[in-house]
């Protein structure tokens, strides 16, 4: 019985999950698949949801910043 | 509470994070942990909780889908809600949409158009890293973002800036990105209703500042009154639903002045519980400004006219509570604007009775706020007996007394304009009592001892509120824990009276001596007292008759009799006129004080009258008793006298008669009436629960007895009959003590006269001599005659008295009367005709 509800939890939590994304998507997010799943646990997990986008807007501009920094780096040399 | 596929329980938060960072840097050791110190950083600073307007996040997804797209995005999207909204795993259903939106937003802020033509044109199945692309779309789409722009550019020539931005640079334009988008989508949507929709928001400006009193353009002030009105000239304009919501809107307003004013106008007013009231209605509108804060926040809250969240509809539905609550409460303020204290409480109290859930609720707030005041004073009342009540709010009061007997009787009562309904008449009566028990024990029995049962009043006190006094339940509690205190406290107050001021000794000692219980006392008082109270009033002196009763408690068992009980016999005289004797005006007084005087005080008048009754009636008893000893001494002394005998039998027939009477009236007073309620009254007052039993019991005695003894009202004319017949007693000893004076002068004489004539041997009489005593003895039998006739004539009308008397008597309603009326003539003497 366990294992058939595990079964049917972890279909469930797939379908849920894409139509998380479906929403991302429509929304226009810009996040990806992993980014979303990690995102939706820590929501899960309880963090505050206005910081979190916050805090990966940051993580992006940073990204971008450095890599911009490699790009122009490769460039001139 | 994890246990998805999406959430595993076992992975931390900062697990997580790091995950994220490592997956953004994709797997650049450096660059994560920089990311990861950052996102701690941004974490750690914003430690709060999650922001308050979680169930506006679906509709404002909604609303950003729709005002950017075509309408399939928004069904898209409420099939994949409803999808996500059934399914059990996700926990956080809210916080995960804020973050979605919220993420949405920063980017659409940055690059919607962007977003949006990659998700068009590509029609990319996944997802792809927007970060990762972003320069290279940025470089793609430019033409085709060039294209899209021009289908909207319709009205948009004036704003040349939009396109130079746009061009210069995609990242830092934010601000004004985000406004031109807005704009250009609003302007194309709404072109056509913008006229209205603008004056729609002004609309509701107007609304949000005439709901907090103040006038506006399209709003102006209701001449004369509290409300407000559409402006003529301004709000002509306004659609039929525009005008009908604002009036709808405009009712609050009115309320709000009316409760304004109301709060203005009784803040001068006095009184605790008016001002209780007051406070609540303050609350209530402070209350009410907070959602009208909220109203204009929300209005201003995308400071763009169109995307406001407010709109009339809205700020009905937002307002709408306050709507009902303020009906009410303008509805209770107006009801008691004339109204105080108690009073005000019991208006109040009927409300609670409501069928309404809102008016029931705002009238037990305004009811457990007007109660407080009271409650205060009912615990200060009910532990110390102070009354601290300036504006006469509680119901019971004090007033000023003369003296401390008072006290009791006079000094605190229950108002009962001021009783509110949910205490009854009876319980206020044991409050008040409970009260005047502390105040009587602290004041007049200088009592200050720890009175018992104050224990379990003052834990009662603690541990409730206000609301006791009328909730249900708790008021179950609280006359309970009201009537322990209440009898403790008047046991109290009995034990003290019977224990330490000896109550009972007293109630003995007024009997013994004021109501003539000590035979022997009050018999030799009299026999001591008559020769100084035959002398006319104003000859006797007080001194002297004090010795007089000091001396017959000498030689009475009297003198066995406790020493404080005898120290407060005295002799007093009532005010005389002129022809009184002593007899009219003497009376014997029994001096009380102390606490017990608050009993007996306000009865003394009454004691002196009964002590009036039965002192007459025992003085005739003492009359015809010397009547009975004079007829005996006439008979030896004068038997050879025989002219007499036939005299002093009327006499004789008389004085039995008359001894008949007094001996029968003297066995109904003293055994019927007097020993009959005293039995009734000692029963009672062992009995007693409260001081008010002892004193009603008391006063029921007396009564009764003035009653038995002829002195109430309705037997007034059956002691005027007993009195004259009294008279008769009277008269006749007059008649008697000439006879007897008449006789023995007569004796003396003919003694003399028998002497002379036994010295003499009939030689030493002359003539004169003979003649004198022939006109002496004709004298004398004249005399006789004179009284015998007068006599008669007294017995006669001494007849037709009583026989009155005892007609009246039988005719009497009361029973015993009745019964009084067959003694008197058993045996048919005075057959009524």
């Amino acid at each position: 019985m366990s294992s058939s509800t595990k079964l049917s939890q972890i279909k469930e939590a797939k379908e849920t999950f894409q139509a998380l994304m479906e929403i991302s998507k429509l929304l226009g997010t810009g996040l990806d698949v992993e980014t979303l799943s990690i995102c939706v646990r820590l929501c899960e997990a309880g963090v505050n949801p206005e910081v979190l986008a916050t805090v990966v807007r940051e993580l992006k501009k940073e990204v971008g910043s450095t890599s911009d920094e490699a790009a122009s780096g490769s460039t001139q040399v | 509470m994890n246990s998805s596929g999406l959430g595993d329980s076992g992975v931390t938060i900062p697990e997580l994070i790091l995950r994220l960072c490592s997956h953004l840097s994709k797997a650049d050791q450096a660059l994560t942990t920089k990311l990861y110190q950052i996102a701690i950083s941004f974490i750690e600073q914003s430690n709060g909780s999650p922001s308050v307007d979680d169930e506006f996040v679906v509709p404002e997804i909604r609303t950003l889908l729709s005002s950017r797209r075509d309408p399939k995005d928004v069904d898209t999207f409420e099939t994949l809600y409803s999808k996500i909204d059934n399914s059990s795993i996700l926990h956080q259903k809210n916080a995960i949409f804020s973050f979605l939106l919220k993420t949405a937003r920063v980017n659409s802020s940055k690059d919607s158009f962007k977003m949006k033509l990659i998700q068009n044109f590509e029609k990319l199945p996944h997802s792809q890293s927007a970060l990762s692309s972003k320069s290279q779309t940025t470089v793609h789409s430019t033409p085709s973002q060039e294209s899209i722009r021009h289908l909207y550019q319709g009205n948009l020539n004036d704003r040349p800036f939009s396109r130079s931005s746009r061009n210069e640079s995609t990242t830092n334009s934010n601000i004004i990105g985000s406004v031109w988008s807005r704009q250009e989508f609003s302007s194309s949507v709404s072109k056509a209703t913008n006229l209205s929709l603008i004056g729609e928001v002004d609309l509701l400006q107007d609304v949000i500042y005439s709901l907090q009193g103040i006038e506006g353009r399209f709003i102006k002030k209701e001449p004369g009154g509290h409300g407000f009105v559409i402006d003529q000239k301004n709000g002509r304009n306004f659609t039929p639903i525009q005008k009908g919501l604002t009036t709808r809107l405009l009712g609050l307003s009115f309320l709000h002045n009316k409760l304004k004013h109301y709060c203005e106008e009784n803040d001068k007013q006095r009184g605790t519980m008016s001002q209780a009231l007051i406070s609540v209605v303050r609350d209530e509108l402070s209350t009410y400004y907070k959602t009208v804060a909220l109203l204009q926040a929300g209005m201003k809250k995308h400071g763009c006219a169109e995307h406001s969240e407010m709109s009339l509809r809205r700020a009905l539905y937002v307002i709408q509570d306050h709507t009902s609550r303020f009906e009410w409460l303008a509805y209770i303020a107006e009801e008691c604007n004339d109204k105080k204290g108690g009073a005000l409480v019991t208006e109040i109290h009927g409300y609670l009775q409501h069928g309404s859930a809102c008016v029931q609720e705002i009238s037990e707030k305004v009811l457990t706020s007007v109660c407080k005041p009271l409650y205060i004073m009912l615990s200060r009342w009910l532990l110390d007996g102070e009354i601290n009540d300036p504006y006469n709010e509680f119901f019971i009061e004090a007033r000023s007394i003369n003296t401390s007997e008072r006290l009791w009787h006079d000094k605190y009562h229950v108002k009962k304009s001021m009783v509110p309904s949910f205490i009854s008449m009876d319980q206020a009566k044991k409050i008040l009592a409970t009260g005047k028990s502390i105040n009587f024990l602290r004041q007049i029995c200088k009592d200050n001892g720890q009175l018992s049962g104050r224990e379990s009043l003052q834990k009662f006190f603690k541990s409730t509120t206000a609301e006791a006094l009328f909730a249900p339940e708790q008021s179950l509690q609280f006359h309970t824990t009201l009537e322990n205190v209440y009898r403790e406290t008047s046991l109290r107050v009995l034990d003290l009276l019977k224990n330490k001021y000896r109550l009972l000794e007293h109630l003995h000692s007024l009997r013994r001596y004021l109501l003539l219980g000590q035979g022997d006392f009050i018999r030799h008082l009299l026999e001591l007292l008559a020769p100084e109270l035959n002398k006319p009033a104003q000859d006797i002196y007080g001194h002297t008759l004090k010795t007089i009763l000091e001396s017959a408690i000498r030689v009475t068992n009297a003198q066995f009799e406790d020493e404080d009980t005898l120290q407060r016999l005295n002799v007093s005289f009532m005010g005389y006129s002129q022809g009184d004797t002593g007899w009219d005006v003497f009376s014997l007084i029994y001096i009380v004080d102390g606490p017990v005087s608050t009993i007996f005080q306000p009865t003394m008048p009454t004691y002196q009258c009964l002590f009036g009754a039965l002192w007459k009636a025992k003085r005739m008893e003492f009359v015809l008793a010397n009547l009975r000893k004079q007829q005996i001494t006439i008979s030896k002394l004068f038997k050879y006298n025989q002219e007499l005998p036939p005299v002093m039998h009327i006499f004789h027939v008389l004085t039995s008669e008359m001894i008949h009477f007094l001996h029968q009236t003297q066995y109904y007073f003293l055994f019927e009436v007097l020993e009959c309620s005293w039995a009734e009254m000692l029963g009672k007052v062992n009995h007693a629960e409260c001081l008010d039993d002892i004193i009603q019991a008391h006063s029921q005695f007396l009564f009764s007895v003035q009653a038995g003894v002829l002195l109430d009202e309705k037997s007034k004319h059956l002691f005027s009959q007993l009195r004259s017949i009294y008279n008769f007693v009277l008269n006749l000893e007059a008649h008697q003590e000439t006879l007897y004076l008449a006789a023995s002068n007569e004796h003396e004489a003919e003694m003399t006269y028998r002497k002379k004539q036994e010295c003499t041997n009939e030689f030493g009489l002359t003539l004169d001599d003979e003649l004198k005593t022939k006109e002496r003895i004709a004298k004398f039998r004249h005399l006789l005659n004179s009284i015998k006739a007068t006599v008669k004539c007294l017995a006669q009308t001494y007849k037709t008295f009583v026989k009155n008397y005892l007609k009246t008597l039988s005719s009497s309603s009361n029973m015993n009367l009745q019964l009084l009326s067959v003694r008197l003539s058993f045996n048919d003497y005075y057959s009524v005709t």
